[in-house]
């Protein structure tokens, strides 16, 4: 069989041709973040961590003031009712932390004298209100 | 699947991979503390809720009861009578406190029914301090924590 060496091509042995420095879009694109990435992600942390501190700030917040609701005075001076109105309409005593307070006053003043008539009386229910229908008489 | 010989293999490297572990595993053990922390507090403060309410009711009925309140006297066994009149009546009645399985109990006499008015009471205190001063100490006891007051009555 005849040799045609024009028709053979040999492979090329030798060292292998030096890649040229072409970066591919592809290949650039997975070397390292973009900027508007590194920017979305840094943006969406610190929309988190303020997230977290507001609700911190908030949260210690309510602590403190449920913390002082929750310690009450030791101490209290019960102050009866000396009103007769009051002692009449069942007013609960005023709870004083300190002594010498006025919790009370009377809804009429004294230079003014009545005939008091009690007609009908209703308290809430968690005793906070009391609401009662008087008849008054100016006594002559 | 074919890869071109020159071109990286996609996914993490080990380093990748490390970094992040590391990073996730910071964050799971700080969200953790935080979580814990603020579990223990808001443990804490529903305790010192329970107590301060419970308080607050056991105060809010003796005042209730003060208010009108004809006279008042300890009894035997550390509890406390008030007679007291009734809103809108001629009448007076007289009212009990006493403690009763942690439980401070305000029982009407003229009828013989007790109401508990407030849980979790540890003691309940009533004396004379002079013979005018009445002094009632009341402590509540919630999730170990213990609260107490003392209300001082004078008689004139």
């Amino acid at each position: 069989m005849p040799r045609h060496e024009t028709s053979f091509q040999p492979v090329d042995e030798g060292p292998a041709p030096t890649r040229p420095p072409c970066r591919t879009p592809a290949r650039a694109r997975r070397r390292a973040f973009t900027l508007l990435e590194l920017t979305v992600s840094l943006a969406i942390m610190a929309a988190g961590l303020l997230a977290v501190q507001s609700l911190m700030v908030r949260q210690s917040k309510q602590v403190g003031r449920l913390e002082r609701w929750c310690q009450p005075p030791p101490t209290y001076y019960v102050v009866s009712q000396s009103d007769e109105w009051m002692r009449a309409l069942g007013a609960p005593a005023s709870l004083e932390t300190q002594a010498g307070q006025t919790a009370w006053t009377t809804p009429v003043e004294p230079p003014f004298d009545y005939d008091v008539t009690l007609d009908s009386i209703a308290r809430s229910d968690d005793g906070q209100q009391v609401s009662a229908q008087v008849s008054l008489q100016l006594k002559e | 699947m074919r890869r071109n010989p020159g071109q990286r293999p996609a996914g993490f490297t080990l380093l990748e991979l490390l970094v992040v572990s590391i990073l996730l595993v910071g964050l799971t053990t700080m969200t953790a503390q935080l979580w814990q922390h603020f579990s223990a507090q808001a443990a804490d403060i529903a305790g010192r809720a329970v107590a301060a309410q419970e308080l607050k009711l056991a105060l809010e009925s003796l005042s209730d009861d003060l208010g009108s309140v004809v006279w008042a006297t300890p009894t035997a066994t550390n509890g406390l009578q008030i007679c007291r009149k009734v809103p809108g009546g001629q009448s007076n009645v007289i009212v009990e406190y006493s403690l009763s399985s942690q439980r401070l109990i305000r029982k009407d006499l003229s009828v013989g029914v007790g109401v508990p008015v407030a849980d979790n009471v540890s003691g309940f205190v009533a004396s004379d301090v002079t013979s005018s001063v009445l002094r009632v100490v009341v402590s509540v006891t919630a999730k170990d924590l213990t609260r107490e007051a003392t209300l001082f009555w004078s008689r004139t």
